[in-house]
């Protein structure tokens, strides 16, 4: 969906603070929305796998895209500010979480692309709420490669709230536009 | 009768007690006790390699959601349009959940078949109102996604990765319930 473009330079920070993100994670039932609290922020120490870092590098860059193209998205849907918002501020906070994991398991964090060439043009509400869709989508394939990457459990657990998260996004989108089925038997799976 | 200190036990005393010791030392060697039987009872249910697979859990509990999920769509007709996805979720994921099982054990896929084993049809309790059987279907969401969070940490890692993913969408069904 969200590809870098062929010149990537160091993007901009963005250090909007966030203090709590909507999603799953949490199994705890609940009569409100399904809330969870900041990912963890705490890395384990010692280096990662080459394997585990690989997937993780893939899953930072998938994130850092997301944040990219959640700005593309507010441009266009402009009834929804609120869940982008909410969306945007999530995949920071995951952002951020998975550089340190990267920097502390001693291997470096790829910078953001300045740009992202994107699967749908976006110029309308319905064209960005698609595109919502597709970031949600290649977040949960990111997240759940992350899984089946490590048998560290700590990781996977920090992987899962990354695809579950994704997951309960992408059905808000997909309830938001009107699309049916809103729900997936298997969020990143593609 | 106890003997006062500095007493010398008596032949009687001392053949009584040397013949209860002996008797229970024999018992204890031959594995017997005063209570048991000859022969140890045999087991009547034999645990297999596949019956101890932590995936029959996991299909278990599905199984059990979706056939709540279908009372739930059958008593709650304004709410079935809802529910229908979700329920064909749970199918989907209750055919790849045999289906790993199946693969992980090829041998006993015959006795093991939950399709096989569970009644598709039968009595679920439910609530009576449309906001109680919503909320049950949501309390099962709720636990089946432990359950499979829970499996994801000390699985394979391909296992790792459905049961994850699966995890993930009850997330979802709960979000969409809410």
């Amino acid at each position: 969906m969200t590809s870098p473009t062929p010149t990537p330079t160091p993007g901009p920070a963005d250090d909007a603070p966030v203090s709590s993100i909507a999603g799953s994670g949490s199994a705890a039932e609940s009569s409100s929305a399904v809330v969870v609290s900041t990912p963890a922020t705490t890395p384990p120490a010692g280096p990662l796998a080459p394997d585990a870092l690989a997937a993780l590098q893939s899953a930072l860059a998938a994130e850092q895209a997301a944040v990219w193209a959640y700005g593309l998205v507010a441009a266009y849907a402009r009834d929804q500010a609120a869940m982008i918002a909410e969306a945007r501020s999530g995949h920071l906070l995951r952002r951020d979480a998975t550089t340190a994991r990267i920097i502390q398991g001693g291997a470096t964090a790829p910078e953001p692309a300045a740009a992202y060439q994107v699967s749908v043009g976006v110029t309308d509400s319905a064209s960005a709420l698609q595109l919502a869709q597709d970031i949600e989508t290649d977040a949960a394939a990111a997240w759940r490669v992350v899984i089946g990457s490590t048998d560290d459990a700590e990781l996977r657990g920090f992987a899962l709230t990354g695809l579950s998260d994704a997951a309960v996004r992408l059905a808000m989108w997909k309830q938001v536009s009107g699309a049916s089925p809103t729900t997936i038997p298997f969020p990143g799976m593609v | 009768m106890a003997n006062a200190p500095g007493t010398p036990i008596s032949r009687r005393a001392l053949l009584l007690g040397a013949g209860g010791f002996g008797g229970a030392a024999l018992l204890t060697l031959t594995g017997c006790s005063y209570f048991s039987s000859d022969e140890p009872p045999a087991p009547t249910v034999v645990l297999t390699p596949a019956a101890l697979d932590p995936i029959n859990g996991l299909i278990a509990t599905t199984r059990l959601h979706l056939l709540r999920l279908d009372a739930a769509i059958a008593a709650d007709q304004a709410d079935a349009a809802r529910l229908t996805p979700l329920r064909d979720d749970r199918q989907a994921q209750l055919t790849a959940l045999e289906a790993e099982f199946a693969r992980s054990n090829p041998s006993s896929t015959a006795t093991a078949s939950a399709s096989d084993a569970v009644p598709t049809t039968g009595a679920v309790a439910l609530p009576d109102t449309p906001e109680e059987i919503i909320s049950a279907v949501r309390g099962d969401a709720a636990t089946a996604q432990v359950q499979f969070t829970d499996a994801t940490s000390s699985a394979s890692r391909y296992r790792a990765a459905i049961y994850g993913s699966i995890a993930a969408s009850l997330a979802s069904h709960r979000a969409v319930l809410a």
